[in-house]
């Protein structure tokens, strides 16, 4: 296979297995409004959780050796579990309060992964971590994996679109629009809410499965809170609320952020290639900047923004 | 003196003049953190990576090619870097990619990309024992190879160098990642068989504010002196601390605080008694040639750790290729062990010393490399044992004082199992 038709499979598949955790924090904010900056603690449980069940016990760390498939689908439980656990306590915090709860847990999640080497591997991280698939099709590169994953994409957005046009998916917007509202109907907000973010995280635990698999090495540095950072930009970037939208922002912002390299490489003198990461640094947050200055609402995003904009003049009246 | 400069200086002039006229380019790529928490060391080791690449056109080339280095940015984040290293691999063709720094970064690139690709990865940075777990149970495939030594033989060192400077009880700080876990346990593991104790144990996590609370409770249990395992910056902090809480002045410091940054921030007038360690040989004309070339390119002399070895990185891969007739992954992974060891005729660092070595390959000669940090002897895991070299601060500057030899360092290591 040709080098650029190999390096885009690559690339295909790291921007595909962020897309399932942008996915579901679509179902998190963009459709409930839950303010969730703790994306990479729950990717981290499920690549961890992945990593625990699958890898041989020969090797001489935490493991269990269970089948690929079993690992997968445990790895979403384990970020369904852990969603259910922390939900339950942080869910009665609304806006900001949340986002502060959410971060403080991803930090927590990575801070375990580093201390705890008897589960975890701490520091040294895990590695032979089993990929499903592996010698399928051979030769191809890596194609059969990019396959599975893109299986997973077309079956979490599936189910995800269902959930949302179904009426349960209209009692999200509708707390997420007003919750008050959507509370004097009969409806509870905290049992909506604490489904929106258990499924989302199973979503997020997926997403951290198949990276576990695809790089057959994890360690708590992956699971800084860039990360966060990066699926949120795939998402307000693409649209929030969209599940398409979700898909397209993490093609388009994976590109932003890996491209960028290669751009500069190509254009600077040699003299200047030390200096060539922070030129791509803000190259990354102009394009970002950019995007949001003339699409406001994402690439796919709803026409009308999330905020009512005729409620804050209400008030000012008031 | 003068005029053997004006005749080297002559050399150099001819030798840049052949190199221009050669057609055709080696490209070989390196993944390194230039921007992030490691972006301030990564940009002085790549720098010295960049002055092998020159050195080695001065030289003549590899295989009579000008060498090319691809340089990408990992941001110190493991997907970035993985991505960079595809993108080397893939897109450019490269056959060896020297980096990345961070072993959290190196080892994702090594599992995902450059292993199954056959592509050599070597690193002038990362120390820890996973890898050579990986090379043992065949993960690595033979393609990898590290410049630094694992941390297993500097934490033996430093136990020796303790107890020969009459330490029985150390308070051990260390920075919670991979070297400082790993450093850590090893010494943790050699002062106690060499009859030494270690009073507390404590790890500290990097970019905080103020780690009180672990200084005061490494200070439990009156240690004689303090090990502190870290970098500078957080490593001043925690130094700062010990020395405003009342801790004893008397200081052990491994090689990521062999810095006159970090002696000129902590204050000399504090660090009167301090023993260090830090891999590579006291002083090779190599690392002389290193220092001057550097500091006529930079305008000042390199003083960061990992940067010869980033600049032997590069030595070494050029030279097996020179050795095998080729460039590919191959023929670098078949050839680096016989460009290194401590056999043949030696060859030093430096554009001249490079066009010698060709000269000496071309008549068949066996060569081995002296590099800038020491001589290499890759073992088949891609490990390679280094001397260290015993550093103190003197007068307020940063001076090394002797050398315990790999010999030395083995038969401890024999001893104690």
């Amino acid at each position: 296979m040709s080098g650029v038709l190999s390096y885009l499979v690559f690339f295909l598949t790291t921007a595909a297995i962020y897309s399932i955790a942008s996915l579901g924090l679509n179902l998190q904010w963009g459709r409930t409004g839950l303010f969730n900056i703790g994306v990479s603690g729950f990717f981290a449980v499920g690549a961890y959780a992945y990593a625990i069940l699958t890898i041989s016990p020969l090797t001489g760390q935490p493991g269990l050796g269970w089948p690929v498939l079993a690992g997968l689908l445990g790895a979403m439980v384990a970020a369904g579990l852990f969603a259910l656990l922390v939900g339950i306590p942080t869910l009665r915090l609304r806006d900001d309060y949340l986002a502060i709860a959410t971060i403080g847990i991803a930090i927590t999640v990575q801070l375990i992964a580093t201390n705890e080497p008897e589960l975890t591997g701490g520091t040294n991280g895990l590695f032979a971590i089993p990929q499903p698939v592996a010698g399928w099709l051979h030769g191809s590169g890596g194609v059969a994996f990019l396959i599975l994953v893109l299986i997973c994409v077309a079956l979490v957005y599936l189910a995800l679109e269902r959930m949302i046009h179904s009426p349960w998916g209209r009692v999200l917007v509708a707390i997420r629009e007003d919750e008050t509202a959507a509370s004097s109907l009969g409806k509870s907000a905290f049992s909506f809410r604490l489904q929106s973010l258990v499924i989302g995280s199973m979503a997020m635990g997926l997403s951290g499965a198949l990276y576990a698999a695809f790089i057959k090495f994890i360690s708590p540095q992956d699971f800084l809170p860039i990360f966060t950072f990066q699926v949120w930009a795939m998402l307000i970037l693409g649209g929030s609320g969209s599940s398409a939208g979700a898909l397209l922002g993490s093609l388009v912002v994976w590109a932003i952020w890996t491209l960028s390299g290669g751009l500069i490489q190509a254009a600077l003198p040699a003299k200047l290639q030390v200096d060539s990461g922070a030129i791509q640094i803000i190259l990354i947050g102009l394009l970002l900047m950019l995007v949001i200055l003339f699409r406001p609402s994402g690439l796919l995003g709803r026409k009308r923004p999330a905020v009512h904009r005729s409620t804050v003049p209400s008030k000012e009246q008031a | 003196m003068k005029g053997s400069r004006f005749i080297s200086l002559g050399i150099l002039a001819s030798l840049a003049a052949a190199s221009t006229a050669s057609a055709c380019t080696v490209t070989i790529g390196s993944v390194m953190a230039l921007t992030g928490s490691l972006g301030a060391l990564g940009q002085q080791i790549a720098e010295g990576a960049k002055l092998a690449v020159h050195d080695i056109n001065a030289g003549g080339g590899v295989n009579g090619c000008t060498l090319k280095m691809v340089l990408y940015d990992d941001q110190t984040q493991p997907s970035v870097g993985v991505d960079a290293a595809k993108k080397l691999v893939s897109v450019y063709h490269v056959p060896v990619i020297v980096g990345a720094l961070a072993s959290g970064i190196t080892l994702p690139i090594l599992t995902s990309v450059t292993a199954p690709a056959g592509v050599v990865l070597i690193s002038p940075a990362s120390t820890s024992p996973t890898f050579t777990k990986l090379a043992a149970n065949g993960t690595t495939r033979g393609y990898w190879f590290r410049t630094v030594p694992s941390d297993a033989l500097q934490g033996v060192a430093m136990a020796q160098l303790a107890k020969s400077k009459g330490y029985k009880r150390v308070a051990v700080l260390y920075l919670n990642n991979a070297y400082g876990v790993g450093l850590s346990g090893q010494f943790k593991n050699a002062f106690t068989k060499l009859g030494g104790t270690v009073t507390s144990f404590v790890s500290y996590d990097p970019g905080q504010s103020s780690y009180t609370a672990e200084v005061t409770q490494a200070m439990a249990n009156h240690p004689d002196g303090l090990f502190l395992i870290g970098y500078p910056g957080d490593g001043t902090t925690v130094a700062r601390e010990w020395i405003s809480a009342g801790g004893p002045q008397h200081f052990l410091f491994p090689d990521g605080l062999q810095s006159q940054q970090f002696v000129n921030d902590v204050g000399p007038q504090y660090l009167k008694e301090v023993w260090g360690t830090a891999p590579g040989s006291e002083l090779t004309p190599s690392l002389n040639t290193f220092q001057q070339e550097f500091k006529a390119k930079y305008g000042s002399y390199p003083v960061q750790a990992y940067m010869t070895n980033a600049y032997d990185a590069v030595m070494t891969v050029a030279l097996a290729m020179d050795a095998g007739h080729g460039s590919s992954g191959l023929v670098v992974k078949n050839n680096l062990r016989k460009v290194t060891g401590l056999t043949g005729f030696p060859v030093y660092a430096g554009a001249s010393q490079y066009h010698h070595a060709l000269s000496l390959l071309a008549a068949g000669k066996k060569i081995y490399y002296i590099g800038a940090a020491g001589t290499y002897t890759f073992n088949r895991y891609g490990d390679t044992n280094a001397p260290m070299v015993e550093w103190t601060v003197r007068g307020g500057k940063v001076t090394n004082v002797g050398q315990i030899s790999v010999a030395t360092i083995l038969g401890i290591i024999k001893k104690l199992q």
